[in-house]
Order: C-alpha cells, then structure tokens, then sequence
C-alpha cells in the first residue's frame, strides 16, 4: 500500500491542518513529527543491502560443477569437502547465454533467485573480497561496511554517498532494520534511521494517536534539545521527528507485517520502507546465522530458503507459497537493487567429518546483485549474469587453503555509485574503476 | 578527612548507578558524607559462597526442565532480572552480566547449548564475579554451554574446528587493538583444545586422548609440548602472559562500567592503565574493580569528554523496579528488556551486546520511552506499592530513581509537561513524570 503525501501528511496528527508545502525547519525548530521529503526523491534509484551475516560459505553457494581449463575446481572441491559437496546434478546450472563454460551451479535452495538470474535480473560478481583479509567476524564485518581497507574505520560506504548527495535536515535517507545503527548506512556529516521491526515502531504509552498530548511529546520534542557531548549526543539524533513519523506513518499500513519467520519481516519492511513516500533510498538488514563452523549442510540449507522466500516475498508478493503482498509495483521495481555481503566466505576444506562436517572462517566469495526487470524502461540497468572470475582452488595434490579474490570490493560499491545512485562524486577515483559490465 | 575523600550525593549516584542498579533513598542517607573509599569498599564485600534466595528454586526447576522452549526461556530472564533488583549483593549479578556479555553465549532452540547448560553456565560466571579470572577463562574452555556453542566439543584431530580458539585470542582474552595474535596461533591453539566432548544429556565433560592432536604446538611464542587434558591450561596461560591481555580485560572493566575508551586508546587511557596494573598481578578481578571505582577518572566522570556509561537496557529496567520497589519477575519488564536489544541468555552473537552509545539508537528510542509507562504500570498494578512523590516534587524523584539531582533542561521539559497538564489527575501525572524521567538524559547515562 503506497500512501499519497497528502495522506501521509494528514497521518500526521497536528500537522493535518497545515499547508502541504510547509516549508522545511532545522531541527531546532522541527515540528513534532515533521519530515522533510525531497520532492525529487521518488525518481531516484535505491538500494537494499543484505548482510549474510556470520560468514556465509560462498563456494556451497556458487559451486564448481566441472573443471575447466587450467582449472580443476570441481575435482579439488570433490576431494576437500567429502560430506559437503553438492553433486552436480543436484544443483541449478548456471547456464545463461556465455556463462555456461564456467561450469558453475547455484545451490539447490535458492529456486526463486535461479529463476530470476535466467530472467536477466542477477548478477554475480565472483571472489569478491579486499587486500589484507581479516577473519575476525567483527574486523571484517567492519571493513566491509566502510568500503574503506587498510584505513580507520569511522563511516560506511554508503553513509558518505549520502554525505555527498547532501541530505537535507530532517531528511530520512537511509534505514538500518535492526538494533543497531549499520555502520555502512553511516556518513560522516549525517546518519541514517533505525527501526526494530515494524510492528515495534509504535507508541506504548497508552496515550491517544493525538501527539500533542501527554508525555511524549516533551519526550521526543523537548528532549532532542540534547547536549552535544559523547555519549549524549546519539540520542539527540534517536528521538526525534524522524522516529514519529515513522510511528505515524506504519500505524495506517493494513498489510501484514509479522510472517513469522524474522528475515522475511525485515526484508518486507525495507519494501514497506521504500514504498511509503518517506524519500527512503538505502536500506540495511541482515541475515543471522552463517557462521557454520558444524553441520553446515543443514545449517546453510535452512538460511538460503528463508533468503530465497524473502526475496519471493520482496518482488512477487509470495511467501512460502501464498500470496501475501501484491508484487512490487513496477515503478519502484526498477529503481531498486537488491545487493548481498558476508564479511567472509569460508575455508575450502571442511572440517569434523561425516554428521558434524562445517567450515572456518576464510576469504573472498561471490556477492549478488539483483536488479529491475529485463524490460523496464530505465537508462541504466543491471547487466545479470556472472562477472569477474571463480577463485582458483589449487590442485588435487595441492589444494588452496582459501580463495583469493579475483575482484576488489571496492570496484563493486564503485560501479553501484557511480553508475546506480548517480554519485556526484566517484569514491574511489581511478585506483578502483567501476567493475566494467555490471551496470549498461 | 579532606572534603574530597567524602562522598557526595553525586558520588552515590553514581557508583550505586554504575555497579548496583541504582541508589536507593537508603543508600543516599548512609552514604553522603561518609568516606568514599569506605562506600567502595561496602559496595564490594560479599559473602564467600553466593546468597542462596527462593530465586534458586525457581532456576533448579527450570534446569531440571529439560529441553528449552520460549517460556522457559523468558521464564529464566524473569528470574535473573528479580535476582538483580532484590539481591543484597547488587555487585555480584552486575559482574555476572558484564561477564555474559564477555562470554557472550546464546542458548539455541534446536540445538545445543540449550537452556539448562547456559544456566549452569550463568552459575559458574556468577561464582567467579569477583574472583580470580583466569580461573573463570579455564572453567568456561571447558564448560558444557561453551563447548557447544563454539564448537570446542567438535573440535577432534585431524581436522580441528577452530571456532573456540579464535574466539578465546579475539574476544576473551586478547582483543585486537592491537591484534598481537596470527592466523597461526589461532589453528595452532585449535589443535591444542582438541580432544574435548560433552555428553549432551548428563553435561558430562570429558577429555577423549584419540581425539587429540598429539604433536607439539607454536602458540604466541610458547612451545607447547602434548600435555593432554592439561593442554587448555597452557593455551590460556600462554594468552593471560601476554601484556595485551590484561589491557584488554581492562578495557572491558572500564567500557562495562565507567566509560567506553576509544579502542585504539587502550594503552594510553589512565584508567585503563592502571585497572590493567591491578588485573595483570594475579588476575583478581575484585582487586581490579577496587583500582576502577576508586579512580578518580571514575569518580569524576566529565560529560565533556564523554566519561559516562549508558544504561544497558537490562539496567534500565532492574534499576527502574528497584526505583519503584516492584518484582521485576514480571513479563512486560522482561518484554521491555528485549524490545530495547538486549534478550538475556540470547546475546545476537559471539562478540555480546553493544556498548556505550551504540545503544543510544533511534530503533530502540521508542522502546526506551516506552519502558517507562510500562514501569509505571507495573508499579500501579502492585497491591501495596511504594508511595511516590509529589509529581511536581522533582528533587523527591530524583531520591526515588537514584539521582543526586535533575538538570535545569530536564527540569523544565518535565515542568512544561506538568503545566500543560494541570488538569490532568496525580497518577496520571505521575505516570508521565516517571515516563519523561526515564526518557531523560540524566537517566540515560550515568
């Protein structure tokens, strides 16, 4: 359900009465349950991150189903992984126009997600990774959000694309799913919003919808007059307008929010965030529990089929076989792109043996891009298909311990700001051009 | 006695705040004026052997409960918050936290640790609260939770998981800043605590010789020869010898319980120092938090330069219970406890809950406002509750809730409230009181 902005300002409580082009107010001053909404943004791309969290094991994602030339990958990762490897006949070719000499099959539990690479609309940008890889889950989770190796961490790279694109004072661009602020969504001058779920973002005070009376009002008014020092000053940013209309704005949806399965809610509510008029162009939410250092078989399989009917569930309207949303309105399908990271793949060789086998933390693995319909009228679009090249992985009588990257990370989020969010201004200049062919 | 060395109604505050869930009115009358190291002092004495409470019934029925399941679970979560607001020995369950939050352990649903192992293993932190640390790293290497929940209990030769040993250099003992541990020591340190199971029914733990690597192992600069079930001793003992180590835990001590030192600070930070000094002796973790509350970059915690802790929300809530003086063996506290992030026994992962101002955010900003109705509400539901103040008595409140006082800005949000209001009856006003109280900054950090 996608609300006009007359009824999203008439959700509004007091501001009901106001003009509609009610100028805009710096925070100081901010009405209560005030947004600010570039009259522009409906036009602009947008861009949802996944983060498969925990370390998700790319090579039983993207498999070797034979070898190629100069390149035994399939009878090495036969040989090293006894209990894990996937047979080729069990896994769902990746065939599409010149991408079947690689000899590559995705894994058996994403259905939805083959079908729409072999409609055109996903890419797979193979050995992605950086320099120097960390195999800390917290280090590397962290390098991968600030998009920045080898330097201090203190934003994300995403967070400075909205720095750059300049967001204006009350403007909420960017929405972390989650309990804590994403530090890819984070900019150095602003920083996005944050809900828990949609159900959470509501008032429990008992008080009426009418804002102005009550407590809360002073809470989330008076109180954002907060002192600037540490740790004080978060807060400032916490309780705020951003925070009520959320509130005001989730309060008059009708579809169903709670699927009972937590990553096809959050999933649902970056759609229902990207379909109100709220000018929301970034969206983060994760996806726990890739961290299969035991019985990773089982553990993986269960993740990706949630992943695959969450990703159903974003595009088609379908989760776990029953329609529950309409599709993706086709305006807003292409504008938006879906992007996967893990902080890390994992080791080639299992571990434990038969019953218990897992993996440990390794190296690079593929990342996904999934994108608008083949047809949809728009300049620029995302080129499905597989990009880069597989990782070596040794040879039968001397395998590699890990994959080593074949495409910088930073080439990626290159090629997504220049060529998807119109950054005015390249991130990583020359050093790191955009990843030739993702985007035309 | 110089007038520094006596406590103020800032100084109870702030250590009853910090390491007790909250002043009460009690503890303002004993306290202001006295001696400040005599009030430490005071704060950590404990018993030999932990209180034994009614409490302790309703955890041996749910560890002989078996298989875990949500009830239970929010069941237990209900216990250790009570056991928080009612005990008279706040400092023990205070550190039993901070050390679950170190040795971040989730119970599983399907799988283990189940419920039952992480209560058992919720004892063996709080029996080691104030004990001797390297004692609880060596417990807990081989404690039944543990053991399923980084796989120690599947890590056999030839192919060990190196799940625990990474976890025990980065997250338990070492940390990494500045990282002084390689991807070598790691697999090294895996190989040594192979051998180890745990029989999932019993909690039995027991070492199995032909599941461990025999050969010698390179571990931070030690040759460890094969030493069997004694192994895991010299895998922490060759981390606890690293000079990194006591630094780190002190980071922890000081980010858990003053302030969070910016990371790469950790060896110029005074209080970090100097907590460091006191753990590395023999690794006593009360001498350690007598160096620490005693600081005067404890004491003196300057808001310019960030010195304050932020509620967790689990503090949040007991200290608002004890404030109220209402059981926080009660749903909706529990409920509030998750909704603001921080579900106990269910840490989001290995590295624990958030600290300092990473709980300060806009998605739990709601949750945090909301917590103070609900406290309310519990209180109004109590039969024979507590009186509270006068709703335009601000000073009265900030004794209820623990506060040496309410600033000027807090004061006038909460007195234009109370004037738009003026109609309003006392309880209401009293429940918007306690609402803005906790909503305010001066509840929010401490």
């Amino acid at each position: 359900m996608t609300l006009t902005r007359r009824q999203f300002l008439a959700g509004m409580g007091g501001l009901a009465a106001l003009p509609i082009a009610r100028p805009l107010i710096g925070r100081a001053g901010m009405a209560f349950g005030a947004a600010a909404v570039d009259p522009n943004a409906a036009a602009r791309n947008r861009v949802v991150l996944i983060f498969l969290s925990g370390g998700n094991d790319g090579l039983n994602m993207v498999v070797p189903t034979g070898d190629v030339s100069g390149a035994p990958r399939r009878s090495v990762y036969q040989q090293v992984r006894p209990t894990l490897a996937y047979g080729p006949a069990e896994l769902l070719a990746l065939d599409r126009g010149g991408d079947s000499g690689q000899m590559l099959g995705l894994n058996p539990k994403l259905p939805v997600l083959h079908s729409m690479y072999r409609d055109g609309r996903v890419a797979v940008v193979q050995g992605v990774d950086y320099p120097d890889h960390n195999y800390s889950h917290f280090t590397s989770t962290d390098i991968w959000q600030s998009g920045e190796p080898g330097m201090a961490i203190d934003s994300g790279w995403l967070g400075r694309h909205l720095d750059r694109a300049g967001v204006a004072e009350g403007e909420l661009r960017a929405v972390g799913v989650g309990y804590d602020l994403p530090l890819a969504l984070t900019g150095r001058d602003q920083r996005g919003g944050e809900i828990t779920s949609i159900a959470a973002t509501r008032f429990s005070d008992g008080a009426s919808s009418d804002a102005a009376a009550g407590p809360r009002h002073v809470a989330f008014g008076k109180f954002s007059n907060y002192p600037t020092t540490e740790p004080l000053r978060h807060l400032a940013g916490a309780i705020d307008g951003q925070t009520v209309t959320l509130v005001n704005t989730f309060e008059n949806l009708t579809t169903p929010t709670d699927l009972g399965e937590q990553f096809a809610n959050d999933l649902l509510a970056a759609r229902i965030l990207l379909e109100q008029n709220l000018g929301v162009e970034c969206v983060f939410v994760s996806q726990a529990g890739y961290d299969t250092h035991t019985t990773e078989r089982s553990g993986q399989e269960a993740l990706f089929t949630n992943l695959d009917a969450a990703i159903d569930l974003f595009f088609h309207g379908t989760f776990r076989g029953n329609q529950v949303v309409p599709a993706l309105a086709p305006d807003l399908a292409s504008r938006t792109l879906l992007m996967t990271f893990s902080e890390f793949g994992r080791r080639i060789g299992e571990n434990g043996g038969a019953g218990v086998a897992g993996t440990d933390h390794g190296a690079a693995a593929p990342l996904f891009l999934i994108g608008p319909p083949a047809d949809a009228a728009i300049p620029t679009k995302l080129v499905g298909g597989l990009h880069g090249d597989h990782p070596n992985l040794g040879t039968t009588a001397a395998p590699a311990d890990n994959l080593v990257m074949t495409t910088d990370v930073r080439r990626v989020y290159q090629a997504v700001l220049e060529k998807w969010l119109h950054d005015p201004d390249p991130l990583y200049g020359t050093n790191f051009p955009a990843l030739a062919g993702l985007f035309a | 006695m110089a007038a520094a060395d006596i406590a103020t109604r800032q100084d109870v505050a702030r250590l009853f705040g910090r390491v007790a869930f909250g002043a009460t009115p009690l503890d303002f009358e004993t306290w202001v004026g006295q001696p400040y190291v005599e009030m430490v002092e005071h704060v950590l004495t404990v018993p030999a052997s932990p209180e034994t409470t009614v409490d302790d019934i309703v955890k041996l029925v749910l560890t002989q409960s078996g298989r875990d399941s949500t009830v239970l679970l929010q069941a237990a979560q209900q216990w250790w918050l009570e056991r928080m607001r009612s005990t008279a020995y706040p400092i023990i369950e205070r550190m039993t936290l901070l050390w679950h939050n170190h040795f971040a352990t989730a119970v599983r649903d399907e799988n283990n640790p189940d419920l039952s192992m992480v209560l058992e293993q919720n004892d063996t932190l709080r029996r080691h609260a104030l004990g001797d640390f390297r004692q609880l790293v060596l417990d807990l290497t081989v404690d039944p939770a543990m053991l399923f929940w980084l796989n120690g209990a599947q890590n056999a030769t030839p192919e060990p998981n190196e799940n625990y040993a990474r976890e025990l250099l980065e997250l338990f003992t070492l940390g990494k800043h500045p990282q002084v541990y390689t991807e070598t020591d790691v697999r090294e340190a895996a190989r040594a605590l192979t051998g180890w199971v745990c029989d999932q029914t019993t909690h039995q733990v027991a070492f199995d010789v032909t599941r461990h690597d025999v050969d010698v192992k390179h571990i931070l600069g030690r040759t460890i020869p094969n030493l069997g079930a004694d192994e895991y001793i010299a895998v922490v003992d060759a981390a606890l010898a690293q000079p990194a180590a006591a630094q780190f835990v002190a980071w922890k001590l000081v980010a858990g319980l003053a302030y969070v030192p910016i990371q790469n600070d950790v060896t110029v930070d005074p209080l970090v120092r100097d907590v460091a000094v006191s753990l590395r002796t023999r690794w006593n973790i009360r001498d350690a938090l007598h160096t620490l509350l005693n600081h005067s970059l404890f004491r003196n915690a300057d808001p310019a330069l960030g010195r304050q802790l932020v509620r967790q929300p689990v503090d949040a809530v007991v200290a608002a219970c004890k404030a109220l003086n209402v059981s926080a063996l009660n749903a909706n506290a529990m409920v509030a406890c998750q909704q603001m992030g921080q579900n106990l026994f269910r840490p989001p992962n290995v590295g624990g809950w958030p600290m300092g101002s990473r709980w300060l955010s806009p998605a739990t900003a709601l949750a945090r406002y909301g917590w103070g109705y609900i406290a309310w509400t519990i209180w109004a539901n109590t039969p024979l509750h507590r009186e509270l103040p006068d709703p335009h008595d601000l000073t009265a409140w900030a004794t209820t809730f623990g506060l040496a006082g309410v600033q000027p800005s807090t004061a006038s949000a909460i007195n234009g409230y109370l004037t738009e209001r003026a109609a309003a009856s006392p309880d209401e006003l009293r429940a918007g009181v306690v609402a803005l109280l906790i909503a305010s900054p001066d509840w929010m950090v401490i």
